[in-house]
């Protein structure tokens, strides 16, 4: 079989999560893999919604790497500003503990906040010129669907006849396959 | 307490959705009317800029006026939303889905207006950049010791996470803005902003991730914001100003006025989108109870202030103390305690009053009583100072008033105009709240939006706290 022939797209929306998990399950169950099941939904879905491997995330350890950053920046800006521009005062110290600590503090919230959402944007293909793999994430004529509250069920890469059965499954429940 | 008749799941998205398309000309009036406003900014900030700081009423020893007490203002204000809704998103609060959108909305258009009163009040505006650090050829660098310089550092990064923190949960509903909007203008506009959003499960699960953490981390970023804001006066030894107890004071000050102006747009909002369906008599009771606890604690602080002024005898906070209380400034000073304490406890203890329109009517009392407690700190304390010689007075010229006023403009065409454009109330988060009202998740499943034969939704914006 040519890839070709491999490279067959379903698409299917539904209303109710229970249909979409039945396909979901039916399709896993044919042999298709995980990997080439993606479900868009208007609202976030829970965990054990959906028989699919759960999404991981690094936002967490970006995050707290950029308040470290930030944090490092911030604290660098602070003390050699002080170093640089020394102002003796009377017994007190180059480097003050409260001026420094204060930059600091705005510097490592600045440097989280921006992580996180620099990272939230590149897990979920939403930066410009982030590589979008296996068709995923591209724009389907069905998406009014999801915009419109339902939930949109594709698979890729299917043979002609594993791509038929699916549409012959969803057909049921769905409210448009395409 | 009644919410509204239950409706299903179904109905209340195509009735949010619907209420979103509508154009509605009340607003493109107060977007004009507001325009008109905007106007007066520009015109009075540049015959300032072309005549000079002197067409003001600050001089010494007052040379701080309308300017710096409308920068405490509006950070003050910023408060509503970031904060608002950061701790009701942490605490998990299910009424605050019609109310996050709106709320951080008032936070951004608020502190870009707080935060460009200093570089009005700098006169020769074009000089803000000695600020910045960066090397530059006139060997001109910012000194961080100084409390105005850690306003700098903290605004910058309340802006920037505000505008982040609005902005993240609004890509999804930009989504659904363009996947809706008819090709053209409208479609690219949106398309921009949902970055190719098409809410697939490592979307939401990344972007839930992002949301809990900013939220988290926000809210000590708005604490520090107006301590840093309290610490311009603090630090000094100006009497009047010298107080251990100006940080929380300022950051209870500024929650309140927040949740002031939140009650009054909340209540515009309502009316003139009608969304009395999604910001429901619950919503406006459980903000009542929350702006009521917030005029105590005002109330408390305020107390603690004065009580230990009055109580340590120092000569020279005494006289300040005495103008406030008894002399000069007794009138603004009694006014701000009474539509700050009496008339929001009074009103908002009763159910009844903790309805829209009295909400929004106390909320506009308590942002002219915050206003006076700004004005209060400002002018009193600088017009008596230690050497009696000095003693000055303080009235503002037409082009601070023309500045203070014009600004309030430019914050309700900010506001007016994002509410055209993009949905006021989270769509995404709605859908959510009624799945698990629903019990989606569980057993009922459905979409968010989708029908179910048997499943019908509570009432948006209800659902426990």
């Amino acid at each position: 079989m040519t890839a070709a022939a491999q490279d067959h797209l379903v698409e299917a929306a539904f209303e109710r999560v229970e249909d979409v998990r039945a396909v979901v399950e039916a399709v896993l169950e044919s042999g298709v893999a995980a990997s080439q099941v993606e479900v868009r939904s208007p609202a976030p879905l829970e965990e054990d919604e959906l028989p699919l491997p759960k999404p991981k995330s690094r936002v967490l350890l970006f995050a707290l790497a950029g308040a470290v950053l930030g944090g490092l920046t911030a604290f660098g800006l602070a003390a050699g500003t002080a170093l640089a521009y020394p102002l003796p005062t009377g017994g007190m110290s180059i480097v003050a503990g409260p001026p420094v600590g204060v930059v600091t503090y705005e510097g490592t919230a600045l440097g989280l906040i921006i992580m996180t959402v620099l990272r939230v944007l590149w897990e979920g293909g939403l930066l410009p010129g982030r590589a979008i793999r296996g068709g995923r994430g591209r724009a389907s004529e069905l998406d009014h669907h999801v915009a419109n509250g339902r939930l949109l069920l594709r698979v890729h890469g299917l043979s002609e006849e594993q791509a038929g059965r699916l549409r012959d499954w969803s057909r049921a429940a769905a409210v448009e396959v395409g | 307490m009644t919410d509204r008749p239950q409706a299903s799941a179904r109905a209340l998205d195509g009735e949010l959705l619907g209420r979103l398309d509508r154009r509605r000309p009340g607003l493109l009036v107060g977007s004009l009317a507001s325009g008109a406003l905007v106007l007066v900014f520009f015109y009075c900030w540049g015959y300032q800029i072309a005549n000079g700081i002197g067409v003001t009423g600050i001089n010494r020893p007052v040379f701080w006026g309308f300017y710096i007490i409308n920068f405490v203002f509006w950070i003050g204000i910023s408060h509503a939303g970031t904060l608002i809704s950061a701790i009701l998103r942490v605490t998990k609060a299910e009424w605050r889905r019609p109310v996050t959108r709106s709320a951080e909305a008032i936070t951004l258009f608020a502190l870009a207006i707080g935060g460009l009163f200093p570089l009005i009040h700098l006169g020769r505006v074009t000089i803000f950049y000695y600020m910045i650090p960066y090397p530059n050829s006139r060997m001109l660098w910012p000194n961080f010791r100084s409390p105005l310089v850690w306003d700098i550092a903290a605004i910058t990064t309340y802006i920037i996470g505000s505008a982040l923190y609005l902005f993240l949960p609004l890509i999804p509903d930009a989504a659904v803005m363009r996947d809706r909007a008819a090709a053209g203008l409208k479609k690219r506009f949106y398309a921009v902003l949902a970055l190719g959003w098409r809410g697939t499960s490592q979307q939401w699960h990344s972007l839930e991730w992002g949301i809990r953490i900013l939220a988290v981390a926000i809210i000590p970023v708005a604490v520090s914001v107006h301590t840093i804001v309290s610490w311009d006066f603090a630090m000094t030894q100006t009497p009047g100003w010298k107080s251990t107890i100006f940080g929380p004071y300022f950051v209870v000050g500024a929650i309140f006025s927040g949740i002031a102006v939140l009650m009054i747009a909340m209540a515009l909002l309502r009316r003139g989108l009608a969304l009395d369906r999604f910001l429901t008599d619950r919503v406006f009771n459980n903000l009542g109870l929350l702006f009521v606890t917030m005029s105590l604690v005002w109330g408390y602080f305020t107390f603690a202030e004065h009580l230990t002024v009055w109580y340590s005898g120092d000569l020279f906070e005494k006289n300040v103390h005495h103008v406030l209380l008894h002399g000069d400034f007794a009138v603004p000073f009694w006014t701000m305690v009474v539509v700050n304490l009496v008339i929001p406890v009074a009103v908002l203890s009763f159910p009844r009053g903790r309805r829209p329109l009295p909400t929004a009517l106390v909320g506009c009392g308590v942002l002219v009583g915050m206003w006076l407690e700004r004005f209060l700190i400002v002018v009193p304390a600088l017009s008596t100072p230690r050497l009696a010689y000095s003693i000055g007075d303080y009235l503002p010229s037409w082009v601070e008033l023309g500045i203070m006023i014009g600004a309030i403009g430019v914050f309700a065409c900010l506001y007016f105009t994002f509410t055209q454009l993009l949905p006021i109330v989270s769509v995404w988060e709605m859908r959510e709240g009624w799945r698990h009202a629903a019990g989606g998740g569980e057993s009922g499943r459905t979409s968010g939006a989708a029908p179910t034969a048997t499943a019908a939704a509570p009432a948006p914006g209800g659902g426990g706290a």
